[in-house]
């Protein structure tokens, strides 16, 4: 099995396709304002063309390559790329400022590739354990399981709980377009042929990501970012970096613990460690001004989301976030069911790609460490020039799924309603998880239902689908408990 | 417009979707089984629980609107309202370019299509510089021969 999977890692195919997404993801995730998640929407039609393998090593490179790639514009033009390096820019871009542009990079790409690395040792040894435990699940507990990833919603519904669940809503009609899985009876298709199968998850997923930002980037054009920085060539030994190792792990599993915990992010994790390593710092003046440790602290943790991102997506197939909830897509559209039976059936792949991950960490830092100049200059692109073709590649990626046009027009509309919805304060990321766990909830609570004769206590009759409910309960009020502790803490001083 | 208003005609829209799903799932899907909820039970509940939501956001705004009233309210500068319509036009300029591109892709091909979408909209972002439009083009063109050649779609 070992050889197997070292043979899989290391086919030329897969090495071709991890530094082609690792490419693409650090030239999307430095361009500021798009992400790495519009890239990967983008990048979705041609796994259609790769072997499963191939297109989650191309997927994952770019996962992981975006969230790198934020920082080199978080620290040149103090604009973060993706809003995971948000706690980059406090003081990266200060570093810079004071003529250590190199050293920030340089800081940002080691401390990445050691978050990176470490979280893919944990999802290596914690998601086979948390498999078997859930091998023990049957269509109730499925339900419990379905209904407790759609409760997350309310918790990525930023500001407004109740903005994050009508999406949330929104995705799962979207869901249930099509022909109904139990009765084989057509729903809200009117007629139309290309309905019958329900919408492509590509060419909604394009419109939500890319064609809302591609709209936003047309409304903005004329806005300035800010001003690009001089770049001198300064060393940085290996050996000064590992003076910070203990805040660098420390800030690793920050990252990891907030990534296994769906509904988070990488934003949350960089601030959480950065604040964590102020808290405990010996020159905390120091923070906000350029300070080494900020920088590390909150590169390592935003970077350590990524393995910690993918044990409860690919032992439970609950997306956590944005980035998880495409590759749940881009998993689906292979035909492989992500959960515990992957890990039974196909262990093999299940490895390939955690080894695999531990590889486009290891690139990312070959590809920092040659490209790093050519990466600082795409944070120059124009956005003129940068639109016409992203909207050439979001046509080509919506139309090569069947060669239809209709597609083409299901990413527009999707789009235009995204790009609405979003100018009114509605997040985008609850659409995407009602529409991917949609399925799942509602076929397995009929099968329940129906292997119960109605019975609507058998969800309440097992211990593990009790527990799923009880926790959607939980992550439901949670935001507003939260909102009331923030509350009493700022009226109590 | 407002925050206010915005969430008041999203709340809005989302109410009339909740019904016309319950409308369109009651006429048109029926249930093969009794005691099931069936292929209807799954949409219904969706749009009821889209209804709810959509009344508890206008309730919502209606409070903070009230609060609003009673302290500082809401209001947007006149200077940003010229500046607003300006990008909301070209936002809207820019939509309308994207369909009549994706109208043209499959009847007239993809070069002169795609040349006259990214000719017009470095015109609509007033793009002087020659260089722009070329290497735009050729990005285009980039675009056409990895499709092509590398992923073997055929495009028109």
């Amino acid at each position: 099995m070992i050889l197997t999977i070292l043979a899989n890692v290391f086919s030329l195919s897969s090495l071709l396709w991890i530094n082609i997404g690792l490419a693409s993801g650090i030239v999307v995730g430095a361009l500021p304002g798009l992400t790495g998640t519009m890239c990967m929407a983008l990048l979705l039609p041609i796994t259609y063309g790769l072997n499963s393998i191939n297109g989650m090593m191309l997927l994952l490179g770019v996962y992981c390559g975006g969230i790198y790639g934020g920082s080199i514009a978080a620290i040149l033009i103090n604009t973060p790329g993706t809003p995971a390096s948000a706690a980059t820019c406090l003081d990266g871009y200060p570093m810079a400022r004071k003529g250590h542009a190199k050293k920030a990079l340089d800081h940002a790409l080691f401390a990445s590739v050691v978050g990176g690395l470490l979280s893919c040792t944990v999802l290596l040894f914690a998601a086979p354990a948390i498999a078997s435990f859930a091998l023990r699940f049957g269509p109730r507990e499925y339900f419990a399981l379905a209904l407790f990833g759609l409760t997350i919603i309310a918790s990525v519904g930023e500001k407004s709980v109740l903005k994050g669940l009508l999406m949330g809503f929104l995705g799962l009609l979207i869901s249930v377009v099509g022909i109904d899985s139990v009765d084989g009876i057509a729903r809200f298709t009117f007629g139309n042929v290309n309905l019958t199968s329900g919408f492509k998850i590509i060419p909604v997923l394009i419109g939500l990501f890319a064609i809302t930002e591609i709209l936003t980037k047309i409304r903005d054009v004329n806005k300035n970012t800010g001003q690009s920085l001089e770049f001198k060539n300064e060393k940085v030994s290996i050996k000064d970096l590992l003076q910070h190792k203990w805040l660098l792990i420390k800030s690793s599993i920050i990252g990891i613990f907030v990534g296994a915990v769906p509904g988070t992010g990488a934003a949350i994790a960089s601030f959480m460690a950065y604040n964590e390593a102020k808290r405990t710092s010996k020159t905390p003046e120091e923070f906000g001004k350029g300070s080494d440790e900020g920088l590390l602290a909150a590169e390592a943790a935003n970077n350590a989301v990524t393995g910690g991102a993918l044990i409860p997506l690919l032992t439970l197939s609950i997306p956590g976030d944005t980035n998880t909830a495409v590759l749940l897509g881009a998993l689906t559209i292979q035909g492989i069911v992500p959960g515990p039976r992957l890990f039974v059936n196909q262990p093999n792949w299940v490895y390939t790609i955690m080894v695999g991950m531990v590889l486009i960490n290891l690139f990312m830092y070959l590809q920092g460490r040659i490209f790093i100049k050519g990466f600082v200059n795409i944070a120059k692109i124009s956005v003129p020039m940068l639109v016409p073709t992203l909207i050439v590649l979001c046509t080509i990626g919506a139309y090569a799924i069947n060669y239809s046009l209709f597609n083409c027009f299901v990413m527009l509309i999707i789009g235009f309603i995204g790009y609405f919805l979003n100018k009114a304060g509605f997040p985008l990321t609850p659409m995407i998880i009602g529409l991917v766990l949609g399925n799942l909830c509602e076929s397995n609570l009929r099968r329940s239902l129906l292997m119960s004769r109605g019975n609507w206590f058998t969800f309440f009759q097992s211990p593990l689908s009790l527990a799923f409910i009880l926790l959607s309960a939980f992550m439901l009020f949670f935001p507003l408990i939260r909102r009331q502790l923030i509350k009493k803490k700022i009226t109590n001083g | 417009m407002t925050e206010h208003k915005k969430n008041l005609l999203s709340a809005l829209v989302f109410f009339v979707l909740g019904i016309v799903v319950i409308v369109i799932t009651k006429l048109t899907i029926h249930n093969p089984r009794p005691n099931d909820i069936g292929p209807s039970g799954f949409p219904i509940f969706v749009g009821l629980c889209m209804m709810l939501l959509s009344l508890a956001l206008a309730v919502q705004t209606f409070i903070a609107i009230k609060k609003d009233n009673n302290g500082n309210a809401e209001t947007v500068k006149e200077d940003n309202i010229k500046k607003q319509i300006k990008d909301t036009l070209r936002t809207f300029i820019g939509a309308l370019i994207m369909v009549l591109y994706i109208f043209a892709f499959d009847k007239v091909g993809y070069f002169i299509s795609t040349f006259a979408m990214m000719t017009l909209l470095l015109i609509l972002f007033k793009i002087n510089n020659i260089k722009y439009y070329l290497i735009t083009y050729l990005s285009g063109t980039v675009i056409w021969i990895l499709f092509t050649y590398l992923f073997s779609v055929r495009l028109p």
